[in-house]
């Protein structure tokens, strides 16, 4: 991963210097609520139901082990024992009282960490692949394309006060697991036999209160200017977007009104300006940032004898086959695989990660994975690397750790937000929901019969836990100062990522788990040999869930 | 007289921003900063007045910055808004795309928080009213950190 040097360090004093400075003047009365409001935002730090709420950035999902205790320390000193890991890879604290954000700023810079840019509007954290660098589908790692865009948009001029957030994800993979539709641009590695690397471009996706599929802006932007590219898609943005209503502020609400062809007329002519402004990235450049992700010392592994050993151990012990199955993925390199730590267990909210896990996870990467540790966007933690022949005595601490909930891509592994409980924006308590779900499908059998299935809980229309894009997808709304939640079915992520189709009115919040169940039943019998959920659904349509959970009458 | 920041430095503001244009230029002071609007008759140009300036709001369009208005020696951008980013793109192109040399100001309902960015971007003077915490504003000029691109 990438390694800090002196400048990257001096950078980081610098900003911290600079907002304890701001945060001191705040406090002391210099500037007003409002003025502060866009300070406070761009470090990461938002007025929520009880406390302060602190994000810290966690580039590209891309943890270390002395991170990790960071994150542990922190937890224990200022928060309440535990963090959460959110929809974009970020780590969140919800109980940080003022008084100790600087404190814990300090503690984040020890580790060469921040929470710079994690919020306001302005170029947010740069997503990817939890997968990056190992995954077996993949065609070029990303992870030094990210981590120059990081390096590029981290304190970008021109770019702090956009119109609104902007989000970008990158992958290299032939599946796309970094949603890269769904967000402001998202950027796909390719290789050009004449050109070399460089991206094709979507632009124009987001989720939110107008979900939208981003639309390709270019097929391929040579890597040498693709600042230039996202410096002239991002500046007409900023001059043109929509500044009157924060709801139709977002880049996809003007490519939307103007055309992805207008859209582009635009952004080609700026480029033509920036090409000459911006610096092209040169290979020395990307060459010395790659050196960071360089392959870890891998072993040089007999596959067979690691097949075998697993073989024998399976049979022995039926629990750890299921684990094996279902939360361990293919990886490049024979003889290893990644291994999702599942932090959807049914004694914690999902995404919550304590203290003492937190410091057994720093333990276990060292021991197991090169010391490194990535979160991943349905908000759980992967150990990448891990030695085919070390994974049942992983296996063994992750149970003891409350980690090895093997469920990984079923319903139980539902991707929610903090809701109600924590978010000043959310209309509806959605961990209580996620609780009910999985109490509801607490049976392993029958949670394998059901197979793959993403399931998405937003507490508001705010969409931070991404419902349009699942399965089956739950927003929270209110009727009548009541709970409700409305189910949206059909959302697909990935290559094809579709949207999902809001099944009918919304239903009260006790009736939600037996709606799920009739969808669920009605998926069941309906389905044509081991098709899972998503394909029965493309292949019979919305109208047999519909009258499943409603009746024939509607 | 109000104050500026000028290459890091806090002065007194010769300067003075004029609201409404007027029709003869003559009757320009010198040392105005006046409406774009007021400067576009070409029958007037050349100015008989050396220091006069232009200011325009954020949401100026490059093609509306003419050869004529370039040759000004200050050119003013006013923000209505911190919330408004627009003023930065703006400052860019003026610096890079379209050259200009001369002295690139901001006035208006900036925060002080902003203007490191603003000078990144390539404005060289910041209009101030007296009230102002000049200590904080210097302080960000010299603390903030600057981009490695």
């Amino acid at each position: 991963m990438y390694h800090y040097n002196e400048q990257d360090r001096a950078d980081l004093q610098a900003r911290r210097q600079v907002f304890q400075h701001q945060l001191q003047r705040y406090l002391d009365g210099k500037i007003s609520d409002e003025e502060f409001r866009p300070i406070r935002l761009r470090q990461g730090l938002y007025v929520q139901r009880h406390a302060p709420m602190l994000r810290v950035a966690v580039p590209y999902g891309m943890l270390s082990s002395p991170q990790l205790r960071a994150l542990a320390q922190i937890a224990l000193q200022f928060d309440k024992g535990f963090c959460h890991i959110s929809t974009r890879q970020n780590v969140q604290f919800n109980w940080i009282a003022m008084d100790n954000i600087a404190k814990a700023l300090d503690t984040l810079a020890e580790v060469d960490m921040h929470s710079v840019q994690t919020s306001g509007d302005c170029i947010r954290n740069i997503t990817s692949d939890a997968f990056a660098g190992v995954a077996q589908d993949e065609l070029i790692d990303p992870r030094p394309y990210c981590e120059l865009i990081r390096q590029w948009s981290i304190g970008h001029p021109e770019f702090a006060y956009l119109p609104r957030k902007f989000k970008i994800a990158i992958t290299g993979a032939k599946h796309d697991r970094a949603m890269l539709q769904a967000h402001d641009i998202g950027l796909r590695v390719r290789h050009h036999s004449k050109q070399g690397n460089g991206f094709e471009v979507f632009v124009g996706g987001g989720l939110g209160r107008t979900p939208v599929i981003g639309s390709t802006l270019s097929l391929f932007v040579p890597e040498r200017e693709i600042l230039a590219y996202l410096t002239a898609i991002i500046r007409v943005y900023n001059l043109h977007g929509r500044r009157d209503n924060k709801y139709k502020a977002r880049i996809k609400i003007l490519v939307k009104s103007i055309g992805i062809q207008a859209f582009k007329k635009q952004v080609d002519e700026e480029f033509k300006r920036t090409q000459e402004e911006v610096p092209c990235l040169s290979p020395s450049r990307i060459d010395s940032i790659a050196t960071h992700f360089s392959p870890p010392p891998y072993e040089q592994l007999d596959s067979s004898y690691a097949g075998l050993f697993l073989m024998t151990l399976e049979r022995q012990n039926p629990s750890f086959s299921r684990w094996l199955k279902q939360n361990t993925h293919p990886h490049k390199i024979g003889g290893y695989r990644s291994v999702t730590l599942s932090l959807k267990s049914p004694n914690a909210a999902p995404g919550d990660v304590s203290t003492n896990q937190l410091l057994a996870i720093a333990t276990l990467a060292d021991h197991y994975s090169f010391g490194v540790v990535r979160s991943t966007h349905e908000q759980n933690l992967v150990l990448a690397d891990v030695m085919e022949t070390n994974l049942y005595a992983l296996w063994k601490h992750l149970i003891q750790q409350d980690l090895a909930a093997p469920t990984i891509g079923t319903i139980h592994d539902i991707i929610c937000c903090p809701g109600l409980d924590y978010c000043s924006l959310a209309n509806t308590q959605s961990l209580p929901l996620a609780k009910a779900i999985q109490t509801r499908f607490d049976n392993l059998d029958y949670v394998y019969d059901i197979g793959d299935l993403s399931f998405n809980i937003s507490g508001c229309m705010n969409a931070c836990a991404h419902h349009h894009l699942a399965n089956i997808g739950i927003l929270g709304v209110v009727k009548k100062g009541a709970p409700y939640f409305q189910i949206t079915l059909g959302g697909k992520k990935g290559n094809e990522s579709t949207l999902g189709k809001i099944l009918g009115p919304s239903v009260a919040e006790n009736d939600v788990p037996n709606a799920i169940e009739k969808i669920i039943q009605s998926y069941l019998s309906q389905r044509q040999g081991d098709e899972p959920f998503i394909d029965t659904y493309l292949r019979v349509g919305i109208k047999p869930f519909k009258e499943a959970v409603y009746g024939d009458a509607n | 007289m109000a104050m500026q920041i000028k290459q890091g430095m806090l002065i007194k503001d010769p300067w003075l921003k004029v609201n409404q244009p007027v029709n003869d230029y003559k009757d320009y002071p010198w040392f105005s900063i006046v409406p774009l609007n007021g400067l576009y008759d070409k029958s007037q140009w050349p100015l008989p007045q050396t220091w006069i300036g232009a200011w325009f709001d954020v949401g100026t369009e490059l093609h509306q910055i003419t050869e004529l208005i370039l040759s000004l020696p200050l050119l003013n951008i006013h923000v209505e808004s911190f919330a408004d980013g627009r003023g930065f793109s703006l400052a860019k192109q003026l610096s890079t795309t379209l050259r200009y040399e001369g002295e690139l100001r901001v006035s208006g309902n900036f925060l002080l928080d902003q203007m490191a960015q603003f000078k990144e971007c390539g404005v060289t003077s910041f209009s101030l009213p007296d009230d102002s915490d000049f200590d904080h504003a210097l302080f960000i000029l010299e603390h903030s950190p600057k981009r490695k691109f």
